[in-house]
């Protein structure tokens, strides 16, 4: 059951949740230099779940993942996964970056880099082995690029890359995945795809936190939207997020439904 | 000198105990220079590298002057410019292109200031600024062999968070690696490389032995693990070749082997069939939709 709009209190109406949601984030505040990028912000899901965090840029949606990774300190809150908050080796949470993080023109293949997925769980001075030979493999399998494995990474088109980086996340073996605007950039069959896979992947009981600028993308994979804009505005299912009010309060601007699942702005 | 066969062109400079020195150094230099130079040519290290080459200047004049082995100078005065960037870095406005830019020169002056107040200095400037590979002692191999044994042993331990370092810094950072003590690391394992090969083609030249071997490397083969290996088979080529010309036609040895060394990547570019070389024209990549699967 997912929280109705304005409700944050979701330990108190859904019972699985309140003994170990996936992911618990509470009071979060983040500041660079005087002012915050993120305030006050408290949401927990489920397991089993695809989220899309919708909101304009600037409005915090890189910054709330690296928060739940602890790449960035957390001026106040805490944040917990299924029930232990996450050591920086744990594993327990995976990140699938912007692409354009990544230095492209490194000679590796395929495999090579969903393999460097494995090294957080080996740690220092052990090689990988044939069980994680056997993990890459199948991680491979789950994005459909096992046919590529051996090619190399600079020859790869957006929408590959995308899922090798997804492969790599997986190989973690991790409770949740946070992915930075990974259907941006491609088009829209590319899109289609990389959604199934992370529903896919949702109903595996794994849960994934998207963020998107793209509101016109297919909505209909995602089982909660989470618009942000610097403060939490709202949570729940997606009809309930793409109103003109949710989108007013988190765009700022004069939103016009097109349709019942498309959205102009003005 | 003249030779008239092939084996006797190879095997005769072998009969000079210099040319024997001199060959291992450069087959062990060669090889550290490659496996160390593949980091510094994908983490875009190279001025960087120029800079702590230059700063051991100074290291070695004080080291003279102090009377305590050279090489320990030219070693601590680098290591503590790159430290000296990295906290210029991190703690003013002035960015890392810059902050290497101001000390390279400023350590470089103060090094040649030195100098020029010292009347009896003994040891070979040309050589120390442009190498003499001929020049090395069997104490200066034991040095070169033992420090290249440990920073193989290094890189070797610690392969795959250095790989991981270079391909995606963040998701390092994301898995818990201390990203910036690797950094440092690398940086020192930089160092102690430079000062060993400065000996062969000096300090003004050694960027080269870090930098073009990889580079070639990368011009020919795509996972990274050959790039070392191919790296590491140029630069012995490069380094070995270039003291047999030195030795044949006469000619500054240090000089001959980056000649050499640069020669075979011009070559590369040329002849490679990757899309990344000269002839294929500007690389194009394949756009979103040549990729809709199934």
């Amino acid at each position: 059951m997912m929280i109705t709009l304005h409700d944050t209190s979701w330990a108190a109406t859904d019972p699985a949740i309140a003994t170990a949601p996936a992911l618990l984030v509470r009071d979060l505040r983040v500041s660079y230099g005087a002012q915050p990028v993120l305030e006050d912000v408290t949401f927990a899901l489920p397991v089993g779940k695809l989220v899309g965090i919708i909101g304009p840029n600037g409005a915090g949606k890189t910054t709330l993942l690296k928060a739940i990774l602890g790449l960035v300190a957390l001026e106040r809150g805490t944040v917990a996964v299924a029930g232990r908050r996450p050591a920086r080796r744990s594993g327990l949470v995976a990140y699938v970056p912007q692409r354009d993080a990544v230095n492209w023109r490194f000679p590796a293949t395929v495999a090579d880099v969903v393999l460097m997925g494995r090294y957080g769980r080996l740690g220092w001075l052990r090689r990988p082995g044939t069980a994680d030979r056997a993990i890459v493999g199948r991680c491979l399998e789950q994005v459909g690029m096992q046919n590529h494995a051996g090619r190399a990474i600079a020859e790869l088109s957006g929408g590959q890359q995308q899922r090798v980086f997804l492969a790599r996340a997986l190989a973690q073996e991790p409770e949740v995945l946070l992915l930075d605007e990974s259907i941006s950039g491609v088009d829209a069959p590319t899109q289609e795809t990389i959604l199934r896979i992370l529903a896919e992947l949702a109903a595996q009981g794994k849960t994934l936190l998207l963020t998107t600028h793209d509101l016109h993308c297919n909505m209909e994979y995602f089982d909660a939207l989470l618009a942000l804009n610097r403060q939490l505005v709202a949570l729940g299912p997606v009809e309930r997020v793409l109103t003109p009010d949710v989108l007013t309060r988190t765009y700022g601007t004069q939103i016009v439904l097109a349709d019942g699942t498309s959205v102009a702005l003005t | 000198m003249t030779c008239d066969s092939l084996w006797n062109c190879l095997a005769a400079p072998l009969a000079f105990g210099f040319m024997q020195r001199g060959m291992l150094a450069a087959l062990l230099i060669g090889i550290v220079c490659a496996v160390i130079g593949a980091f510094v040519v994908l983490q875009e290290l190279a001025f960087i590298g120029d800079a702590l080459a230059h700063a051991s200047f100074p290291g070695v004049v004080i080291a003279f002057l102090l009377k305590f082995p050279l090489e320990l100078g030219g070693a601590i005065v680098g290591i503590l410019t790159a430290l000296g960037i990295g906290v210029i870095t991190r703690r003013t406005r002035v960015s890392q292109d810059t902050a290497i830019g101001v000390l390279f020169a400023g350590t470089f002056a103060l090094g040649v200031a030195l100098l020029s107040t010292v009347k009896n200095y003994t040891k070979d400037l040309f050589g120390l600024l442009l190498g003499d590979g001929l020049a090395i002692q069997s104490r200066d191999l034991i040095v070169i062999a033992v420090m290249g044994v440990l920073i193989l042993g290094i890189v070797f331990a610690l392969y795959k968070e250095l790989v991981l370092l270079t391909f995606d810094p963040v998701q390092a950072e994301v898995i818990g690696l201390p990203v910036n003590l690797l950094r440092e690391l690398l940086l020192g394992l930089m160092a102690v490389t430079i000062v060993i090969a400065i000996q062969t083609v000096g300090i003004v030249l050694v960027v080269a032995m870090l930098v073009t071997p990889a580079a070639t490397a990368t011009l020919l083969v795509r996972r990274f693990p050959l790039v070392m290996l191919v790296g590491a088979i140029q630069g012995v080529a490069g380094a070995v070749g270039g003291l047999y010309l030195s030795f044949y036609l006469n000619v500054a040895s240090g000089a001959t082997i980056v000649l050499l060394l640069t020669s075979m990547f011009v070559l590369a570019l040329i002849l490679s069939p990757r899309p990344g070389s000269i002839l294929w024209g500007r690389h194009s990549r394949p756009n979103a939709l040549d990729t809709v699967p199934r």
